[in-house]
């Protein structure tokens, strides 16, 4: 793997970083500490900074218009925009734009009209319906909602747990099973407008995270034309997967970014509290912590990088994207953790940033496929030959 | 679910007494009709104490005079004040007056959901 970066790679990381640095940490200093969101203008006048550099949508393809960047280079910018109070969750409040819903791009020309270009101009906003009650690490058995025919539409019952944005939301992505018996294959991918009768946003459920807080939705009966099916009947889980293998890369990048700048904090903090007549810095269990947070950031990096790296190949990368993200997350924690502790009481104060990523990247260790799942996935991998520990010399 | 705590009589020599933590909290009039919605965040001086005392002194006219608080101490009380404001809509119809107020801070996912009640056909989401 090489990793060293091109000259356009060092110049966007270059000004992502000085853009977090002199745009997104002035602004988010006038908000609450767990605010989610600029003001109106303070993010239109931002939105309009980005774009005038060249850096709005830069991970839209760019036959929707989008500067089509490759995935590690995606992680280097993710892992840079996350360095900021609401950076694990609202990295750089959005004005960098999205990717929007993937999904749709494999959508017909109807529905892109409708759903994905308005959403990639900021102007509509979608849901992801995955995950249900009965379960979200398992969607190809835990999904219960269901859609039948009935005539040129669907109807679907149901309901959804742990989806982000939908109480805000215009459309959203929900995925039902249409076949009870097909498994993986019986499960499809629909359109929902957040009009459609029957749909309901039953509740927000609040959790250790400040923004994205998930939602909890139910459908009776909601009629879905035929035309608001994405991709194939029965094809539906395929289209998840992908997007959740291909998310897990950007989703480590942000820990890795939130993990750095927890370190830069406790190496500048320890540089100057004095304890005892000496700076913190001068003590080993103090230097031992800052060692151990270097190295499992290098660590994270290495391997979200390396995923990133595998996925551009275009070879397969759901090994290497499981061991980053099992990585990524759970260094951020101890990383923040050891942070935490050098700061002492300020550590878990409002005053600093430190006790929300604390709470935030909890989450990640649990949310796009749980560390136990992604160790699973590992497993199979290395006992089914499909994954080695040898190292890779080419073909 | 909405904020269903009884409501507190405005007393000078007990109000002051509230506890000075994070949370959310309403503002009623003397009929019980919400005038108010409103956290104490991270920035708050004395929380709840300090932020209940200061909007019962600003909220309400002489139609619809303040009288009346409850609140819930909640550290995640930004989400919470979400989902009251998004509960408040849903019952009312609208948000409480005083939230509407130049200056007042609404969530942006709270006034997508208000242009949407408010269009043709608009329908109660919740």
């Amino acid at each position: 793997m090489d990793l060293q970066l091109s000259d356009e790679q060092r110049l966007l990381v270059t000004t992502v970083r000085r853009f977090v640095r002199e745009q997104i940490i002035p602004a988010e200093v006038e908000l609450d500490p767990d605010g989610f969101e600029l003001s109106d203008d303070v993010h239109a006048r931002l939105i309009q900074m980005t774009q005038a550099m060249g850096l709005y949508n830069m991970s839209v393809p760019s036959k929707y218009g989008g500067g089509d960047l490759d995935v590690t280079t995606q992680a280097l910018l993710n892992e840079e925009m996350s360095q900021h109070r609401a950076g694990l969750y609202a990295p750089c409040f959005g004005v960098f734009g999205g990717a929007g819903l993937g999904q749709l791009y494999d959508a017909s020309e109807e529905i892109k009209e409708k759903y994905l270009y308005p959403s990639l101009k900021g102007e509509k906003h979608g849901f992801f319906g995955l995950s249900e009650p009965s379960g979200g690490s398992d969607p190809a058995r835990a999904i219960q909602t269901k859609a039948v025919r009935d005539g040129d539409d669907w109807l679907l019952n149901g309901s959804k747990l742990w989806i982000s944005g939908a109480d805000g939301a215009d459309f959203g992505l929900v995925f039902a099973r249409t076949d009870p018996k097909a498994g993986r294959a019986g499960i499809t991918c629909f359109v929902v407008d957040a009009d459609m009768p029957g749909f309901e946003v039953r509740r927000i459920v609040h959790v250790l995270r400040s923004t994205s807080y998930p939602t909890e939705l139910t459908f009776e009966n909601v009629r879905v034309p035929s035309r608001n099916v994405v991709g194939e009947v029965g094809g539906g889980f395929a289209l998840a997967n992908d997007r959740l293998t291909r998310n897990r890369i950007p989703y480590s990048a942000q820990c890795v970014g939130v993990a750095v700048a927890a370190q830069r904090m406790a190496i500048e903090y320890s540089k100057h509290r004095v304890t005892f007549g000496e700076p913190l810095a001068s003590r080993q269990a103090i230097q031992w912590m800052l060692v151990e947070n270097e190295t499992d950031i290098r660590t994270s990096r290495w391997l979200t990088l390396a995923a990133a790296q595998k996925a551009d190949s275009g070879k397969p990368f759901r090994f290497e994207t499981a061991m980053a993200k099992v990585e990524s997350t759970e260094a951020a924690g101890r990383v923040i953790d050891r942070a935490i502790q050098i700061h002492g009481g300020l550590g878990v104060s409002k005053d600093l940033p430190l006790e929300r990523w604390y709470r935030e990247v909890r989450i990640r260790r649990i949310g796009e496929g749980p560390s136990e799942v992604q160790r699973m996935i590992m497993a199979r991998d290395l006992l089914s030959g499909d994954a080695t520990s040898e190292i890779s010399v080419g073909s | 679910m909405a904020l269903n705590k009884a409501w507190q009589e405005y007393d000078p020599p007990t109000t002051p007494r509230l506890p000075a933590t994070l949370g959310v909290y309403e503002i009623g009039d003397s009929a019980g009709n919400v005038l108010y919605i409103g956290f104490a965040g991270g920035k708050s001086r004395y929380g709840l104490r300090g932020e209940i005392m200061a909007r019962l002194n600003k909220v309400g006219n002489a139609a619809a005079p303040a009288s009346k608080f409850r609140y819930e101490v909640n550290m995640m009380y930004m989400t919470r004040f979400v989902e009251l404001l998004e509960k408040q809509q849903d019952a009312a119809g609208g948000l409480p007056p005083a939230n509407t107020m130049p200056g007042e801070y609404v969530p942006k996912v709270v006034r997508q959901r208000s242009a949407r009640l408010n269009a043709p056909n608009g329908r109660s989401l919740n």
